[in-house]
């Protein structure tokens, strides 16, 4: 047996174990926690936050939850939406107008916004889905569902229409600075926040993923006449899909707005963002719980990098995303990370292929 | 149990069922049989949900149920191994026969259904974290009625069980039919093996052209002239 062989082997009993999930949790966040101080390691007299600063990072993490919050729905029920901007807009809109009009704490407006988010996910998927709406139909449903809310807050003249809003300070809504006011002073503790976000994500979703409505989501996605016949009720399903997609979907948007301080309807509702929140899960790989992970880490430092450096070319981000995009829609649809299964299987068939010549 | 009256169903707007009366009692193996284009299929997507009738009602243990969703229809009990099998190719075996188990005491009871059902088809046992869509013909109509038996049904509808099945598992299909029947499910059943059907069934249905054309105990319709003629190519 070759040595790769026996690390395979290895590998293959461990992953059989009961502990193999918490294993690689551990290990996954333990890493994104280590990273703000990975990236000031001196590497050959520069320092990699050169290249991947903090703030690369927390955009990286933000656009990883995210994605994780749509792989719920979409990537599990198979429901492609275009149009996530919706429930992100609502949650970063829910909580800054409460936060700024009201004086409520954004924690409680954060959690409006995610029941608010789930409430319009219930009447998209509600409709949509009663008249039977499948694919780009859908998809493109979605999308109107998103644009409509845009209009709708650029007109609303109680949201302060075109202009948004802009954060209050802490002591406008009786708090300090720190994690009750949803404040901070520097970057690093927002940086562990989202990555504490996109833990309770993961854990939402794989816990999902190992149940009954796991079950049932797989095969809505695969094949949802013969899960209706066997006795699914489908349309039930897929509007939890939705709304708890959309839940979670919104609070990434508060988080948003509280980190941006600033928000208008041309940010967080823009049509591009819509894009900026599926890609990751699309390019890491659809319906897999390291995909949006993964995605986020090679889409958004690459189009972050290019945006900064070459800021003279307008647009270069978005032309970098639909690179990406049509790259591996076309090459690789299941996405990164089923690049390693593959790889094997290529290895495997060339190993194969020379035994025969031999 | 199962009562249909005057049913009409169909495609959009073409009508293959042109008012089907039968009825399926407690305890019994009912077998339909026709000629192919009958209408046998459409008559068990009928009743499962799939179709919804256009006139005449279903009645299930006195409750109407033409208007029920499919998920409806099982969760009271009546579950169907479908004539084009509608398994889930990529997911594996023991997840096929998971998602079978739909009502609450099916799903209480999903460990030890999937014991015995692994039991009863030892092929499935080798196979269980195999992809459903890598595994033969054969294999993939066991893992449908064992689908189906993990919903512990009250009544079990087969389109077609032992379609594209090779001798021995033909026989070791009806011989699960009369094992299940011996426990006590009722059974309806639509099958081309018409001899080894009616032997095993108290009664069957003789369809022709979307309407019941001739009804008898089944070892009358085995007798019965017409029958012989027609669908056991005497
Ligand atoms: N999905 C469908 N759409 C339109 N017509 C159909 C469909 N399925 C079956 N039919 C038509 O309905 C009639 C009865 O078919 P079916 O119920 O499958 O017959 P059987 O099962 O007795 O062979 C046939 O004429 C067939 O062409
Ligand atoms: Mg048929």
């Amino acid at each position: 047996m070759s040595a790769i062989e026996t690390v395979r082997d290895r590998y293959r009993t461990f992953d059989d174990q009961r502990y193999a999930p918490l294993v690689k949790g551990v290990g996954l966040f333990g890493l994104l926690a280590a990273l703000p101080t990975i990236i000031e390691i001196d590497v050959a007299g520069m320092e990699l936050a050169a290249l991947l600063s903090l703030k690369v990072l927390i955009l990286t993490v933000i656009y990883a939850y995210t994605a994780q919050a749509w792989n719920i729905m979409s990537g599990y029920t198979g429901q492609f939406s275009f149009g996530h901007a919706a429930f992100f807009g609502i949650g970063a809109y829910a909580t800054q107008a409460l936060v700024v009009d009201a004086a409520v704490n954004p924690w409680i407006g954060m959690l409006v916004g995610g029941v608010l988010a789930g409430a319009y996910g219930l009447i998209i998927g509600a409709l949509s889905f009663r008249f039977k709406l499948q694919g780009h139909y859908f998809a493109l449903a979605t999308l109107a569902f998103a644009e409509l809310l845009r209009f709708v807050v650029t007109n609303m003249s109680e949201l302060r229409g075109a202009n948004g809003y802009f954060k209050a300070f802490p002591r406008d809504y009786g708090a300090e600075y720190g994690l009750v006011a949803f404040q901070f002073q520097n970057d690093l503790p927002y940086y562990y926040l989202i990555v504490g976000f996109l833990l309770v994500v993961t854990l939402v979703s794989w816990l999902i993923k190992n149940s009954w409505v796991g079950l049932y989501f797989f095969a809505i996605r695969e094949d949802e006449r013969a899960a209706a016949s066997v006795g699914v009720p489908s349309f039930r399903y897929k509007l939890i899909g939705v709304a708890v997609s959309a839940f979670f979907t919104a609070l990434g948007g508060a988080y948003w707005s509280m980190y941006f301080n600033t928000i208008r309807p041309d940010t967080v509702f823009a049509l591009f963002k819509n894009v900026e929140l599926l890609l990751p899960a699309v390019v890491g790989g659809p319906g897999t719980l390291l995909g949006p992970i993964v995605g986020s880490f090679i889409v958004t430092p690459v189009s972050e990098i290019a945006r900064t450096t070459f800021s003279d070319i307008n647009g270069l981000d978005r032309i970098i995303y639909g690179a990406f995009l049509v790259a591996i829609v076309i090459y690789s649809p299941r996405g990164v990370v089923s690049w390693p299964s593959q790889a094997r299987a290529l290895w495997e068939r060339v190993r194969g292929d020379e035994e025969v010549s031999e | 149990m199962l009562e249909l009256s005057g049913v009409r169903a169909g495609y959009d707007d073409i009508e293959v069922l042109h008012g089907v009366d039968m009825h399926v009692d407690e305890g019994e193996i009912v077998a339909l049989i026709g000629s192919n284009g009958a209408g046998k299929t459409t008559t068990m997507r009928t009743i499962c949900g799939i179709l919804s009738p256009s006139r005449g009602e279903i009645t299930y243990r006195g409750e109407e149920i033409h208007s029920k969703a499919s998920h409806e229809i099982v969760e009271r009990g009546i579950v169907q191994v479908p004539e084009n099998r509608d398994l889930f190719t990529n997911m594996t075996v023991i997840d096929n026969l998971l998602l079978g188990a739909q009502t609450e005491e099916a799903k209480a009871d999903r460990k030890e259904n999937l014991d015995e059902m692994l039991e009863l088809f030892p092929r499935l046992a080798e196979r269980k974290n195999q992809r459903a869509g890598t595994m033969s013909g054969g294999e993939q109509q066991m893992l449908t009625l064992a689908r189906a038996l993990m919903g512990e049904p009250d009544l079990l509808i087969l389109d077609e069980p032992s379609i594209g099945l090779a001798p021995h598992l033909v026989q070791e299909v009806f011989d699960v039919i009369e094992d299940i029947h011996a426990q006590g499910m009722t059974v309806l059943m639509v099958e081309q093996n018409v001899q080894q059907t009616l032997k095993l069934a108290d009664r069957g249905y003789v369809m022709e052209n979307g309407r019941i054309s001739m009804t008898a105990d089944g070892d009358e319709l085995l007798e019965d002239e017409g029958v012989v003629e027609a669908y056991l190519g005497v």
